[in-house]
């Protein structure tokens, strides 16, 4: 049976429709059920929905077979892991944000606010500047307005946060969007199916686009 | 899971895997377990300086608990050592990412000197054999790095890009790799070149030639003829489960050629890994060529459940020792594991019970 994590929430439900246009639906998993598991009525598939930043997790231990999960969730879990299909939805940027002048060489480390200190540490030691980094849970712009840090690395959809605090993008580090990811070792035993899926989606999301 | 369930399977393959390698003209390689942590400094490509354990010795010299096997094994080649095969059973150690520190059973095999086709053929006939031995429906996926760093998208860039472009293909990422070197200027055509070698899939023993058609250079076609043969010398010596995976890389630093991983069903992370490594003997200045892999079976017990030996207890009042014994031995026969003792023992694995007078 091919195991399918699934991030719960918005994204996710973004996905399985793809999954369900694409013949991977299970009906079990629309009713508002307590249930983690959902599978299919001919048991050859099953979804799991799990908190978005585990879906790398499941993945790289084999507890699910493929998965959906954001860019910025997979490099930051570091996840070894195949990355088969860019959905082209959840589409945002992670970019280094602060007041104007955040990036400046005050004579003192850079301080960085993130939810995502591998990413932060691994865009600035690409840099060669060496930074402190803050690492928070959530509400990050809030750190440069009272002095936490100098700048933050973080997600931006529309910036309207961002432009509501007077803060606005110092550099981008990269597009976010929602991947198609798989576990090395079900891609080898599964690799027929897997590969059917990624060129169904490929194809489904081509067609969209259209 | 069972710490000392472990020993049982460990040693059983341990003893099966020497069998087998001993028969093809391999030496048991034994190792001391830490060395001075310089070797490990100059190359931390091969492993991560992050995962290793430290100690300083008696006299604040900065020792290693070995990482690995492979570079201790080369840099004690000697050049007189033209035709050198080992394999060896150690245990390695290394930090995970949280900080624990794990030991590692590490087994495997090294061909110092290997530098002909049959070498290549008997190290993946071995590891097809290592593999086997676990479970029949194994798979090993065969890659060439010469291969990937003679295509005109790749063999152009940058060491920093190529790093890059080696770590998207590592992941099977093509939508990434694709933008990422749309972003350095290499033509579409270049780009889709490599696309289509890295989605390539094995299926096929004549497949693999099929690739010549999208490659014009030398070193790329005698690369997937050489990958080719590889496949049909197996498949004709009876070994099926092996495929032509070009995504696969290895640091190349160290390795060149002919590289590949090994995968077993319901694990979920490779067991083997190794490929032909001429490009760490010249690192340590030594004129050999070499190709080997090791075998790491840990990740076979997570989620293991174990296999327990039934369970017998023989309650014993006045009987003579040889009845005892007698017992005893009937119950081994019978493949109990047996337990003598005055009284009951209340146990859920207790099988059979035998009373003696």
């Amino acid at each position: 049976m091919l195991k399918i994590a699934l991030p719960k929430g918005r994204l996710g439900n973004k996905v399985y429709d793809i999954f369900e246009k694409i013949g991977y639906g299970c009906d079990e998993i629309k009713s508002d059920s307590r249930k983690l598991i959902f599978t299919s009525d001919d048991n050859k598939y099953c979804f799991m929905t799990v908190k978005p930043t585990d879906v790398p997790v499941y993945i790289e231990r084999g507890a699910a077979d493929i998965g959906v999960a954001g860019k910025d969730v997979i490099e930051e879990s570091g996840a070894d892991i195949y990355e088969l299909l860019d959905l082209d939805t959840g589409k945002c940027r992670m970019s280094v944000c602060g007041y104007k002048d955040g990036l400046d060489d005050n004579g003192h480390t850079l301080r960085v606010a993130t939810k995502f200190p591998a990413i932060a540490t691994a865009y600035f030691n690409s840099k060669g500047r060496k930074i402190d980094i803050i690492k928070l849970n959530g509400s990050i712009e809030l750190a440069p307005i009272i002095g936490l840090s100098d700048v933050i690395v973080d997600i931006v959809e529309t910036g309207s946060t961002l432009k509501e605090n007077n803060l606005c993008v110092l550099e981008d580090i990269c597009t976010i969007s929602a991947r198609l990811i798989a576990n090395k070792s079900s891609y080898q035993f599964l690799s027929g199916e897997i590969r059917r899926i990624t060129e169904l989606m490929e194809g489904y999301i081509r067609d969209k686009n259209n | 899971m069972n710490a000392f369930l472990k020993p049982d399977i460990d040693d059983k393959i341990r003893l099966q895997l020497t069998d087998i390698y001993s028969a093809y003209g391999y030496k048991r390689f034994k190792l001391s377990k830490f060395e001075p942590y310089e070797i490990y400094m100059r190359n931390k490509h091969f492993v991560d300086p992050q995962s290793i354990v430290t100690f300083s010795d008696n006299s604040g010299r900065l020792m290693a608990l070995k990482p690995d096997v492979t570079l201790s094994i080369v840099s004690s080649v000697k050049e007189t050592d033209t035709d050198k095969k080992v394999f060896y059973h150690e245990s390695v150690f290394r930090k995970e990412k949280g900080g624990d520190i794990k030991e590692i059973s590490q087994s495997g095999i090294e061909y110092i000197g290997g530098d002909t086709f049959y070498s290549e053929f008997e190290t993946l006939f071995l590891a097809a054999k290592t593999l086997s031995l676990l479970n029949g429906d194994y798979i090993i996926t065969v890659g060439n790095l010469d291969f990937i760093d003679s295509l005109p998208a790749i063999s152009a860039l940058e060491p920093k890009d190529k790093k890059a472009a080696f770590n998207y293909i590592k992941s099977k990422n093509r939508h990434s790799l694709a933008s990422f070197l749309d972003g350095l200027n290499i033509s579409k055509k270049d780009i889709d070149v490599l696309i289509n070698v890295i989605d390539f899939s094995g299926e096929g023993k004549s497949a693999v030639s099929k690739l010549k058609d999208l490659v014009k250079n030398t070193v790329g076609e005698a690369a997937i003829e050489s990958t080719d043969r590889l496949l049909k010398a197996l498949s004709s010596a009876g070994i099926n489960n092996i495929k032509a995976d070009f995504s696969v890389i290895n640091h190349m630093s160290y390795y060149n050629g002919t590289v590949f991983q090994g995968y077993l069903p319901e694990v979920n992370r490779e067991v083997l890994s190794g490929g032909r490594y001429d490009n760490m003997m010249k690192r340590f200045g030594k004129e050999q060529k070499a190709i080997g892999f090791a075998f790491l079976p840990d990740s076979l017990y997570s989620g293991f459940k174990g296999e327990h030996k039934k369970e017998a207890l023989i309650i014993y009042h006045d009987a003579d020792i040889s009845e005892i014994v007698k017992t005893q031995n009937a119950l081994i026969n019978d493949g109990y594991s047996v337990k003598t003792v005055t009284e009951d023992i209340l146990d859920d694995r207790i099988e059979k019970r035998v009373v003696l007078k």
